[in-house]
């Protein structure tokens, strides 16, 4: 302890910063849930109103940008002669094939490059570069491989998934607790019943993660496909509404693009809670 | 002799070069005995145990458990570990019969067995509840009806209790050897906190012999 007239306690050096209470400015903390609603409905319902206004009192010219009225007209439309339904199908359709095979090969690959040491160094430096190259990239190629159908559009989407979620799925292995794993040799699991009964089941939720990230990545892709050659397709919709300066149908298509991504989205997130219980209770 | 550890050495190869963490060990524990050893932190006290897991293998020397080498893990070995190792996605029940599941013992025998051991450490009542929903002494509890489940001839802890509060941790004391003297299981405990091996007794090990040494 010091004494003497020459002390000085820290304390007095300090510049304090007041806290005020607040509601809306909560650090990491949750708000009330009326408050956080009321907030959901205006992030979606502020961006419509603004648009609105501006068409109404605006005077754009709407071949610029179209009014809410004159997109929805647009979308019954193109609902109306089925044209819409069969490019939405279309695009679903590819990303579908495309995801699920994607998905199909990066998951075990990805767990068995999470798993062994050997596997990693065996196909790490070769996903590591082929991350890096753009899928729509090997649009030339796959053109030149496989023609103009459907087969290089759904192998864009492949190249473009594979990839990415092996190497996020190997990550995800990385975080099982090694003595979870020794656990399990202790009480009597070889190497092949740590994998499948524990390994597999601890990165379930990881996966299931890796996958709702990467499909988002196939939704683009699909309709960077579509923009290239395509008969059908909402990549090709927005296209060919372009060149003929219908705006009001490229905001049809995107705004469908939109949606079906958002509900796979909410879709992945249900899956995972209804699957993993055990990992969305700590989120 | 029911445990057998006869010149056990371990080095581990490091930047520095070799460290020899283990130097000659010898210890011989009789069959019913509930031993705690005591060291400080990096003393060695977690490698030694390992060694008798087979988690790890000695540099040279060995463990003979019951006569038999112990060459790798096994469940006529049970551990319980410092950090809680439930499955998270099982339930207590689910967790307590995964080793039986492992072996191949059908349904109906597994759970009558882990019941039984979840009654044994008190958790009939959460058999249902996810790892996530117990507390800390719970948790080891689960652990350490896990361990019994499979009847292995000796029960090895890794500061099974140093993460819990200092209430828990007495109670769990009196549990452990409460459990030891209605069960007859041969227990090596091992832990930095002198109190904790005092009250399970039993027999504190001079640990002077086992020090981190740099070999030449």
């Amino acid at each position: 302890m010091k004494d003497g007239p020459t002390f000085r306690s820290i304390q007095s050096r300090m510049k304090p910063k007041p806290m005020q209470p607040t509601v809306f400015w909560r650090l990491a903390e949750d708000i009330p849930k009326p408050l956080y609603s009321g907030l959901t409905v205006a992030s979606v319902a502020i961006p419509l109103v603004v648009w609105w206004a501006a068409t109404t009192w605006g005077a754009i010219d709407p071949r610029f940008l179209p009014s809410p009225a004159q997109v929805i007209e647009a979308f019954g439309r193109l609902w109306g002669t089925r044209e819409l339904l069969k490019d939405t199908v279309a695009s679903l359709w590819r990303v579908g094939v495309g995801f699920l095979l994607a998905a199909l090969c990066s998951i075990p690959v990805g767990v068995l490059m999470g798993s062994f040491s050997s596997i990693r160094a065996l196909l790490e430096p070769l996903f590591g570069l082929m991350r890096y190259m753009p899928a729509p990239a090997f649009i030339p190629l796959l053109i030149l491989y496989l023609g103009i159908g459907e087969e290089p559009k759904i192998m864009l989407i492949f190249i473009g998934v594979f990839f990415f979620n092996s190497l996020m799925v190997m990550d995800t292995v990385k975080f099982v607790p090694k003595d979870l794993i020794e656990a399990t040799y202790i009480l009597g699991g070889n190497r092949r019943t740590t994998l499948t009964q524990v390994i597999l089941p601890h990165v379930l939720p990881g996966i299931l993660d890796a996958c709702r990230i990467n499909l988002a990545a196939a939704w683009q892709l699909v309709i960077v496909s579509e923009l290239i050659a395509a008969t059908e397709g909402l990549g090709r919709r927005i296209s060919v509404a372009g060149r003929f300066l219908k705006t009001d149908e490229i905001f049809v298509g995107l705004i469908v693009i939109g949606v079906i991504g958002l509900v796979f989205d909410l879709l992945f997130q249900y899956l995972m809670r209804v699957t993993c219980k055990w990992a969305s209770q700590k989120r | 002799m029911f445990l057998k550890i006869t010149n056990l050495n371990k080095n581990f190869e490091t930047k520095a070069g070799s460290l020899a963490v283990l130097k000659d060990i010898n210890i011989d524990i009789e069959q019913g005995e509930f031993i705690c050893a005591v060291g400080a932190s990096g003393s060695g006290k977690s490698t030694l145990l390992r060694q008798i897991a087979g988690l790890d293998r000695p540099t040279s020397g060995d463990v003979k458990i019951d006569g038999k080498r112990v060459t790798g893990p096994g469940p006529d070995r049970g551990m319980v570990f410092q950090h809680y190792t439930l499955y998270p996605w099982m339930t207590v029940q689910e967790n307590a019969e995964f080793g039986l599941k492992m072996q191949g013992v059908p349904k109906k025998e597994r759970r009558e067995q882990s019941s039984y051991y979840l009654s044994v450490v008190g958790l009939t009542d959460f058999s249902k509840a996810l790892p996530s929903e117990l507390s800390g002494g719970m948790k080891q509890r689960a652990a350490i009806a896990r361990a019994l489940v499979s009847e292995p001839k000796i029960l090895l802890m890794d500061e099974p209790f140093g993460a819990l509060d200092i209430h828990t941790k007495e109670a769990m004391h009196s549990f452990m050897l409460d459990l030891w003297k209605r069960t007859g299981i041969t227990i090596f405990m091992i832990t930095h906190d002198v109190e904790e091996a005092v009250f399970c007794q039993i027999a504190s090990m001079p640990w002077a012999h086992v020090r981190v040494q740099f070999a030449r």
